[in-house]
């Protein structure tokens, strides 16, 4: 059975990033790109084979060896198949392959190609683990490998000075979250004993019902980091600076969606608790709503991008708080197509023109056709036009959200599909509309380039068909209910939006500029521009807390830097000293002498101005407060 | 049957034979030579120790599982600081590596034992020895002010401590741990307890008794720092976990908050203070104040998985600062300064360098799969399980924050496009690859060693 063999999926990677790291210089640059991707074919072909005999049997396969003994408890490490471990890693090592390939021609002139497979390489392989494992210590594990080797990828183009600092962004505020779901798999430890994904669904079921709330929050915490939800989604945007195709890879179609796979692996825990997945649920759209809303108005090619994806994950979020977990898996699969479509499409545009900012660009749909048909279809699945994919994940999730019979959440939702048809022919329409009179560069694309994306169209095109046997085939079962008018009223908004975005945008019948002089849409339009000025409220706050981790530290500097002046000053005048007899010469005897005169005194000063008494002081007070611990804490 | 002396012996046999012969030949090699393989003898006969499963316990030693990983600990983080010493030694070649065997020694002794009396010898041998080490480049003011900071307070703490011991031997007529534990203390005991507290609480750098380390560590010799990093702080460390699980069990109510609250304060002052060094040195001088921090989470819990997850930390925290200090000496040695923002392009002009640093760090910081992530996690475990959450809690925000500055040091690495010239010498490659390995290895639950540190610390209890 080819499930058995599960676990040979990231190990080429690992081997790979291993020779690109360590033989860097001594390796060809073309060698390196085409080591990682022969290896992320493997994984490919494997994962592959391992998703049809899935689809086919819907069999399940547990594999797992002892890791190490801790106490009493016997902590175990293994792999787990199942249709959503096998769908994950179809996600992953496809989008990884096409990505690979789309890589060998968009870096080829740059220099430390061997890193950048390296790096690669080392994500696909954490990130199929991450899918693999059969338990939250090892899924930790991989999730802050991936976390790093985002950190790494980000930061990659070192030419660019916001590269460093995006990059530490991003690692920063995803370690919030990591650290929450750390919190949360070490409570459930300490109540369960395992951290099994089986053992812990059987057994959660005996802890008290605010200590499952506390930890399925927790776990929740997790997901929000990684997966850029409010209010931790401010790195994304500034995750952009890193080259293209980890932007696709990264930051759109996998680690991202990490939180989602979380979240639909522990399933059988929140199904149980009502509470926790109205808070995901509200999560979920609230940040749907603000990627939307923010993406209306940005500029910069990729950063629309990065906003579109906030507002997508928040619908996968959201369909796991109103429990239509294979609807958000759905979701997943298709927007993973489209958005990494769209990235490696900006990818092409941004190598051919060299610039960012949409508002400059147009007339691209003169550079051959394919790239912006293939480019077409992932907008228009983006969107939830039908018959494609994303109309009917979205969909699908609407159903769910129907089951639950809570308007709000109905109306929020449909509310945020109507923002995406807007947002992203805003998009397509400025930079391949051929209404402007622009340039366009004379750079064009190979084929490496260009194929990856194709592919990715095809997929996004035709994923639609598969809904219903994707439904089957899912653990869940999601009943289509007898909502066909709120279906059909859906889909209505949603090609209200686009006709609108087709209107401003395309055939500019509605002059835009007219609408701006409005005060009302003035403020709206500063505040999307600006994501609801989040991003530089956190930079306020962080810069207050910096400046009070520096007043805490002038505190320890105080005493040491009274003591380093002090000493510095003696040992400076035994130092000299010793050099002095070490020249062996007549002036150094003479200064010696002179300077172990002035050396005493000054010593005796400094002993009577500080030094030693603050010494002296912070022993007795520290003796003195352990002494005082030691009585009280005796009872 | 005194098989089990033939470790301790031989690194009294090494400084010895190494002097000897240099006052025949005048050589850099032999007395490197010598120190290192008589280190790598006495750690397989610790191993053999080890695999016959026997143990020793006559006279004032005794030689156990708890020694033995300990005594292992210490010589791994003599062999870092050996085998680069000669890269930054110019003379005296054979006084500085008999000291070092001489302190290796004394902190062999120091934890092998169940007497106080051999304790302190043990802890003074060990100091001593180091002073001069510290001091060892006296042309450069700092190594000699460093010296002087260690000697001076190093002097207050040995005071205090063998005052603790007069307490004890006072009110019970003996200096045996084993003995100790059944007999009652009466009035003098909190006084005795606090004392031995300081006392140790200045050898292992804990706040408010951690001004020293700092300065020391900037100015001693990088290979230096680094042993007063990785084996002298462990020696406190061991001490501390040999006195108070077993011997002060009756106290324990008492000493467990001491411990917390000396954790608490430790880590966070620790991490506060490294957020703005500039001086690599002297940040991982900061950072390994607040990684004792995390040791002493397991003192104060005490259970036998608190106790593991100490004695986890402690070679997690050998391994990674250990190697760290070696590794940035290295690239000091080359580049000629010790400030983070000069490490740029240091990931492009030595890769093997870097990404051994950059590993360390990582572990340091508690990032899995190193071995700072597996020892960390499971001392938040036993705090969690012993109701400490509070305790556990701010251990992991600390080890967010300490991440900030970690991360910094490998943005400087890798994220700035500069051309350094950087030639690191074949000795620090080999410590590159050795804590690259073993960094992975510890953080992957690599099932030997944990267990030995698991059955370690159960002959604490």
């Amino acid at each position: 059975m080819v499930m058995e063999y599960a676990w040979l999926i990231p190990v080429p990677l690992f081997i790979v990033f291993g020779i690109n790291i360590l033989l860097n210089k001594r390796l060809k640059n073309r060698t390196s790109g085409y080591l990682a991707t022969g290896a992320v074919a493997f994984s490919f072909i494997l994962s592959t084979l391992i998703f049809i005999s899935s689809l086919l049997t819907g069999s399940k396969f547990h594999g797992s060896v002892t890791w190490f003994q801790l106490g009493e408890h016997v902590i175990k490490a293994g792999y787990l198949i199942d249709p959503v471990s096998s769908l994950m890693l179809l996600v992953v090592s496809l989008v990884s392959f096409l990505v690979f390939i789309y890589s060998l021609e968009f870096m080829e002139d740059d220099r430390s190609k061997p890193r950048f497979f390296g790096e690669l390489a080392l994500f696909s392989g954490s990130m199929t683990g991450l899918v693999l494992a059969d338990n939250f210590l090892l899924m930790f594990i991989f999730w802050e490998l991936v976390g790093l080797c985002s950190y790494l990828l980000i930061g990659f183009w070192m030419e660019k000075s916001e590269a460093a600092s995006g990059s530490k962004k991003a690692f920063l505020i995803t370690r919030i979250g990591d650290i929450l779901m750390l919190s949360g798999i070490m409570l459930m430890f300490t109540q369960i004993g395992s951290f099994g994904f089986e053992e812990t669904f059987n057994s959660f079921g005996q802890l008290s019902g605010d200590l499952q709330t506390i930890t399925l929050l927790l776990l929740f915490g997790g997901a929000v980091g990684k997966s850029a939800q409010l209010p931790l989604q401010v790195w994304i945007p500034d995750a952009m600076v890193g080259p293209t195709p980890v932007s696709a890879l990264i930051h759109a179609a996998t680690m991202v969606k990490a939180g989602v796979y979380l979240l639909a692996r522990i399933s059988p825990l929140l199904s149980s608790s009502p509470l926790v997945t109205s808070i995901i649920a509200y999560f979920g759209i609230l940040t749907a709503l603000f990627g939307a809303y923010s993406a209306l108005t940005q500029k910069d090619i990729k950063e629309i991008l990065a906003y579109s994806t906030i507002s997508h994950i928040g619908f996968m979020v959201f369909a796991i708080g109103v429990m239509g977990y294979s609807a958000s898996l759905f979701h997943l699969f298709n927007h993973s197509a489209f958005k990494a479509l769209l990235f490696l499409a900006a990818g092409v545009v941004i190598t051919e023109t060299g610039k960012h900012d949409i508002t400059k660009m147009g007339n691209f749909w003169k550079r051959g056709k394919l790239v912006p048909i293939a480019t077409l279809i992932g907008c228009l699945s983006l969107a939830g036009i039908p018959p494609l994919g994303g109309w009917f994940s979205k969909e699908m999730i609407l159903t769910a959200t129907m089951q639950g019979g809570n308007y709000i959440l109905v109306s929020l939702f449909i509310l945020a599909s109507f923002l995406s048809p807007i947002y992203i022919f805003r998009w397509y329409s400025l930079i391949f509309s051929t209404n402007r009179r622009k340039k366009v560069g004379d750079k064009s694309s190979g084929y490496l380039m260009v194929l990856p994306i194709v592919a990715l169209a095809t997929i996004a095109g035709l994923a639609g068909l598969f809904n219903s046997s994707f439904n089957e085939w899912m653990p869940w079962s999601l009943h289509h209910g007898s909502h066909a008018i709120l279906a059909i009223g859906s889909t209505l908004v949603v090609l209200t939006g686009f006709t609108l975005a087709i209107l401003i945008y395309h055939l500019k019948l509605i002059d835009i500029n007219r609408i701006k002089e409005n005060t009302l849409f003035e403020i709206l339009h500063k505040f999307s521009f600006n994501a609801l000025y989040i991003d530089d409220s956190y930079t306020k706050l962080g810069f207050k807390a910096f400046s009070f981790s520096i007043l805490a530290s002038k505190f320890d500097d105080k005493y040491v830097d009274g003591v380093i002046n002090a000493f510095g000053a003696f040992g400076r005048k035994v130092s000299s000293k010793s050099k002095s007899f070490d020249d062996i010469g007549i002036d150094g005897v003479v200064n010696g002498v002179a300077d172990s005169i002035k050396f005493s005194s000054s010593l005796a000063r400094k002993i009577q101005t500080g030094l030693v008494r603050d010494y002296s002081l912070w022993i007795l007070i520290g003796t003195i407060t352990i002494l005082i611990i030691l009585k009280i804490s005796g009872g | 049957m005194y098989f089990e002396l033939t470790p301790y012996l031989i690194m009294l046999i090494v400084p010895l034979t190494v002097v000897a012969i240099d006052l025949v030949i005048n050589s850099k090699r032999i007395p490197y030579l010598l120190t290192i393989i008589g280190i790598l003898i006495s750690i397989s006969l610790f191993l053999d120790i080890l695999l016959s499963g026997t143990s020793f316990n006559k006279y004032m030693i005794s030689v156990n599982k708890f020694s033995i990983y300990l005594s292992i600990i210490f010589l791994i983080g003599g062999i870092l600081t050996a085998t680069v010493s000669n890269e930054f030694l110019e003379s005296a070649h054979a006084e500085f590596y008999s000291l070092l065997s001489f302190s290796l020694l004394g902190m062999m002794l120091a934890v092998s034992t169940k007497n106080l009396i051999m304790i302190y010898i043990g802890m003074e041998l060990a100091s001593l020895s180091l002073i001069p080490l510290v001091s060892f480049f006296k042309k450069k003011e700092k190594s000699t002010e460093a010296a002087l900071k260690y000697l001076i307070l190093n002097g207050i703490s040995s005071a205090l401590f063998i005052y603790g011991i007069s307490l004890f031997y006072v009110s019970t007529s003996t200096t045996n741990l084993i003995q100790l534990s059944k007999i009652s203390l009466g009035p003098l005991s909190l006084p005795a307890l606090a004392f031995v507290v300081v006392g140790i609480g200045f050898k292992i750098s804990a706040v408010p008794f951690h001004f020293w380390a700092p300065d020391t560590f900037e100015g001693a010799p990088t290979p230096i720092t680094s042993f007063l990093s990785s084996s002298s702080k462990k020696m406190g460390f061991g001490v501390a976990l040999l006195i108070f699980p077993m011997a002060l069990a009756s106290y324990q109510a008492n000493w467990t908050t001491v411990f917390a609250i000396l954790a608490v304060g430790t880590m966070t002052l620790g991490n506060i203070a490294a957020i703005k060094q500039e001086n690599i040195k002297r940040m991982l001088a900061y950072s390994s104040i607040s990684q004792s921090g995390y040791i002493l989470i397991g003192l104060a819990v005490a259970t036998k998985i608190g106790l593991a997850g100490s004695l986890i930390q402690i070679l997690a925290h050998n391994l990674g600062s250990g190697a760290a200090f070696i590794l940035i000496g290295g690239i000091a040695l080359t580049i000629n300064t010790e400030l983070i923002e000069e490490f740029k392009g240091l990931g492009k002009s030595s890769p093997l360098i870097a990404l051994a640093l950059t590993i360390c760090l990582l572990s340091l910081g508690g990032i899995p799969p190193f071995a700072g992530f597996l020892s960390k996690f499971i001392l938040f475990l036993s705090a969690i399980e012993e109701n400490m959450l509070w305790l556990a809690v701010i251990g992991i925000i600390n080890s967010a924050i300490s991440i900030y500055y970690y991360a910094n040091v490998i943005k400087n690495m890798y994220f700035y496009d500069k051309q350094i010239k950087s030639e690191i010498s074949r000795p620090f490659k080999i410590i590159a690859v050795f804590a690259i390995l073993s960094l992975i290895a510890v953080g992957l639950g690599y099932d030997p060693i944990l267990e030995l540190a698991i059955e370690a610390a159960n002959t604490l209890t």
